[in-house]
């Protein structure tokens, strides 16, 4: 699934092996500069660490349509995979949607999870379900423009200090 | 005496870093989980030798689950 590159200048693809450095580097420093690497509890390693994630999900690049340059990435998770942490059986999953500081702003976040929805569509999903930490206000922005709705089942707080917030988007039944 | 070193949350084995036979030392790292947009190290709490090593990258454990044993 390509997105419309015209609203974005972005196209969203499967990302290859090459681009997983680039995919680790602007992933990590967009979690930093949403102050989420703060703590104790690092992440950064994990964040890093695109071909693990790529063996348990299909990671996506969103690509600058002239440049070539990667502005973004997300991961489809594998229902069931060690990386699904929130979805049950019948609803899709992503993780670790970052866009490039530097390319925030022009709809690559949102062409990211979009393609994420088709894939969940596409499988036949009844909904997508996620988490995202409670005090980012960019995601919580992107995901309520998107549709997803707040699932306070889904919260959790794993450790003091992280609060996690689950937001559900229901899919149409397919026809 | 066996120290049973148990999961206490689900989580996702990202890395494996000890190994059955494997001597450490209280606060070694064994295993690193991964869950909830965090990095979890999993450390010995006894000096010892690692005994068993119960879970591969990749595994998902639940709360409770045997990670490691340390005599």
């Amino acid at each position: 699934m390509i997105s419309d590159a015209r609203a974005t200048g972005c196209a969203v693809r499967p990302a290859r092996p090459a681009d997983y450095p680039a995919i680790a580097r602007l992933t990590v420093a967009a979690y930093a500069a949403d102050g989420q690497l703060g703590g104790e509890h690092g992440y950064e390693r994990v964040l890093a660490d695109v071909a693990g994630r790529a063996a348990h999900g299909e990671v996506l690049a969103a690509v600058d349509g002239a440049s070539g340059a990667i502005l973004g990435s997300v991961t489809y998770v594998r229902p069931g995979g060690p990386y699904a942490e929130v979805s049950r059986p019948g609803e899709g999953e992503f993780r670790m949607l970052a866009v490039d500081p530097a390319a925030q702003g022009r709809g690559v976040g949102e062409a990211l999870v979009q393609a994420c929805l088709a894939r969940a569509a596409a499988g036949g999903c009844t909904a997508v379900v996620i988490c995202a930490r409670s005090f980012s206000a960019p995601a919580h922005r992107l995901y309520a423009r998107l549709g997803f709705v707040r699932a306070p089942e889904l919260d959790w707080s794993p450790a003091p200090g992280v609060e996690l917030v689950g937001l559900r988007l229901a899919l149409p039944a397919a026809p | 005496m066996a120290d049973e070193i148990r999961a206490e949350m689900v989580a996702n084995v990202w890395k494996v870093v000890a190994a059955a036979g494997d001597s450490v030392e209280e606060g070694d790292t064994l295993v690193i989980l991964e869950s909830m947009k965090m990095e979890i190290p999993v450390l010995a709490e006894s000096d010892g030798t690692v005994v068993e090593l119960a879970v591969n990258e990749g595994d998902v454990v639940q709360e409770g689950d045997l990670i490691a044993t340390i005599e």
